[in-house]
């Protein structure tokens, strides 16, 4: 955390607003940092959720491979079958990152949706809005939260379930996957904004969750090619963040092909495309999620008020 | 009873009627927030659509031969909505019974509830009756959507699905309590358990394939330890006219129906034992 300085005790009240205290870029800073270290505190104490959620994803995992075989017959009629569609044998670590994939998307976008309820049922929201502070640190400190679980959770449960299903993890290809994972938090921030912004109109966050987590299993292709998909769907599939974040951990892992190809780039520059369509989404997609967030939010505020529920 | 005032006793029918308020209140909770029927029904067609494409990557691509172990859609087909349908109704215990304690935890609702004279047996069933009505819809939706599909699922025994179906549930809800007792421990790490235990028993008591895939240490040092996997087993092989895999159908139905009566017994014994403790120590509202 970082201390206040005597340079940061305010001289005079911010204009608009009644108290002594004076906002400063380095009292946001410091309000990022506590709320990301509040809420990993939190987490600490809570050591079986934890591992839970890294057992999540490799049991996940383990549904689509065994689906596979009572299709296929057998085992090994399940890897030339799968290798013939979705152009990889390895169909054990191909569900392991889609599973792993999935929980990073979910986490990101969950723990803004549950944090929003959250606040809500315990009456704390309403407070938020009146702390001189503004709502965007606290939001940015708790996305930077939800990205720090959300790393550790994509290594830890990638590891184990590697381990567990006896697969060879490709480690050769992590650091670019891991580029693909870091730059698609960006989109996906969008994202948890559109969520938070459902949360606070329909109340229902686990509802809202319980869908929208099997639409994004399905559409970002965590168990299968999306080339599978009728063209209106694998359409709406490509404009969606998760699904360009799933297949370039998954290429660079696996080798299974950029996404891009299917627009017809260049095999050589695939890799830099697919990059370049994340980071297109990444302006997109926050911009039109905060937009989203704001309107419902104003509505919210000057309706029932955000702390109804 | 020393110590208390009270101005009359309770009846049975006191206790009819309170149940049957509650069941009315949660009816009326969840009437308010339709949202939550649409999500389960998008839920639904989410789940078949992605399972199928799952399954269809699994396929020989056309022209090449097929492979004579290889089952037909339709009894695959069978094998997951059967499967899917106990997955529904255990997954509604778990969220209903469990979570929701949880919610009243968060709210600061639960500490007051015990000031209520309100049978605390009722108070858990009533959660999870909404819920039952919901899943039994969607079910039913979700029989049309498949069909549509896949064509006709086998659908042999219905009489006798329907006990293994009720025994079934009935376990289900035990399930539901056994949560709600560790929900008063756990508290926030519920979330987590709730989808653990979700994977878990997809998984664990095969609910959307056969037990013949899964590999023999896990059918026998985990499929057959858990009573559930003999619910999904028979309920799925009477449907389907075919042969239960763990065990004969009447050695797997006394397993299913001693479950459904044990488990609801067991699980509210559990949650006043959860409960006393939670109380002695003052951690009842805590969350």
């Amino acid at each position: 955390m970082i201390p206040l300085r005597s340079e940061d005790v305010p001289e005079k009240t911010a204009p608009g607003r009644l108290g002594l205290t004076r906002v400063t870029f380095r009292s946001r800073l410091a309000l990022v940092l506590g709320v990301w270290l509040a809420n990993l505190r939190i987490l600490s104490r809570y050591r079986g959720a934890l591992v839970l959620v890294l057992l999540l994803p490799v049991i996940f995992a383990f549904l689509p491979v065994f689906i596979g075989a009572a299709v296929a017959g057998n085992t090994g009629a399940a890897a030339t079958n799968f290798a013939a569609n979705a152009g990889t044998a390895d169909y054990k670590l191909y569900m392991l990152i889609g599973a792993s994939t999935f929980t990073v998307v979910l986490v990101l976008i969950s723990e803004s949706a549950t944090w929003i309820r959250s606040e809500m049922q315990t009456g704390t929201l309403e407070s938020l809005y009146l702390a001189p502070t503004g709502r965007a640190p606290i939001l940015l400190g708790n996305t930077l939260y939800s990205a720090t679980f959300a790393l550790f959770n994509f290594l830890g449960a990638y590891a184990i379930g590697a381990l567990v299903l006896g697969v060879d993890p490709h480690l050769d290809g992590l650091p670019t996957a891991m580029v693909f994972l870091v730059l698609g938090m960006i989109p996906l921030w969008g994202l948890a904004f559109l969520m938070g912004a459902l949360v606070l109109k329909l109340k229902q966050a686990n509802a809202v969750m319980n869908l929208t987590q099997w639409l994004f299993l399905f559409l970002m292709g965590a168990f299968f090619p999306i080339v599978m998909l009728p063209p209106f769907l694998r359409a709406m599939a490509l404009t969606f963040p998760p699904t360009w974040i799933n297949n370039g951990v998954r290429s660079s892992l696996l080798d299974t092909g950029w996404l891009s190809a299917h627009l017809g780039v260049p095999v050589e520059f695939g890799m830099v495309a697919d990059l370049g369509v994340l980071l297109l989404l990444g302006v997109v997609f926050p911009v039109f999620g905060w937009l989203v967030f704001r309107r419902v939010e104003t509505q919210v505020v000057r309706s029932a008020g955000v702390g109804n529920f | 009873m020393a110590g208390r005032v009270r101005l009359r006793e309770i009846t049975l029918r006191d206790r009819y009627e309170e149940f049957a308020e509650m069941v009315r209140k949660n009816l009326l909770e969840q009437s308010r927030y339709p949202i939550e029927f649409v999500a389960g029904v998008g839920m639904l067609f989410m789940v078949i659509l992605m399972f199928s494409f799952s399954a269809a990557s699994f396929t020989a691509p056309p022209g090449s031969p097929r492979d004579p172990n290889a089952p037909d859609p339709s009894s695959l087909g069978g094998t997951m909505f059967y499967g899917f349908i106990l997955f529904a109704f255990l997954s509604s215990a778990l969220w209903n019974i469990g979570f929701s304690i949880r919610e009243e935890q968060v709210r600061g609702t639960l500490e007051t509830l015990y000031m209520s004279p309100a049978s605390k047996f009722s108070q858990l069933l009533a959660r999870v009756f909404g819920t039952i009505l919901l899943s039994g819809i969607l079910s039913i939706i979700g029989f049309g959507f498949i069909t549509f599909v896949l064509g006709p699922l086998p659908v042999q025994n219905l009489g006798f699905g329907l006990v293994v179906f009720f025994f079934a549930l009935l376990g289900a809800v035990g399930i539901g309590f056994m949560l709600a007792a560790v929900t008063l421990v756990a508290k926030a790490t519920v979330n987590h358990l709730i989808q653990f235990l979700q994977f878990f028993f997809m998984i664990g008591c095969a609910m959307f394939f056969p037990f013949r895939v899964l590999p023999p240490w896990m059918v026998d040092g985990v499929s057959r330890w858990i009573p559930v996997s003999y619910s999904v087993d028979l309920f799925r092989s009477t449907l389907m006219g075919a042969a239960p895999e763990l065990l004969p159908w009447q050695s797997e139905f006394a397993i299913v129906a001693a479950f459904g009566i044990i488990s609801p017994l067991l699980g509210y014994w559990l949650y006043l034992k959860m409960e006393a403790r939670a109380r002695e120590q003052g951690k009842l509202g805590e969350f």
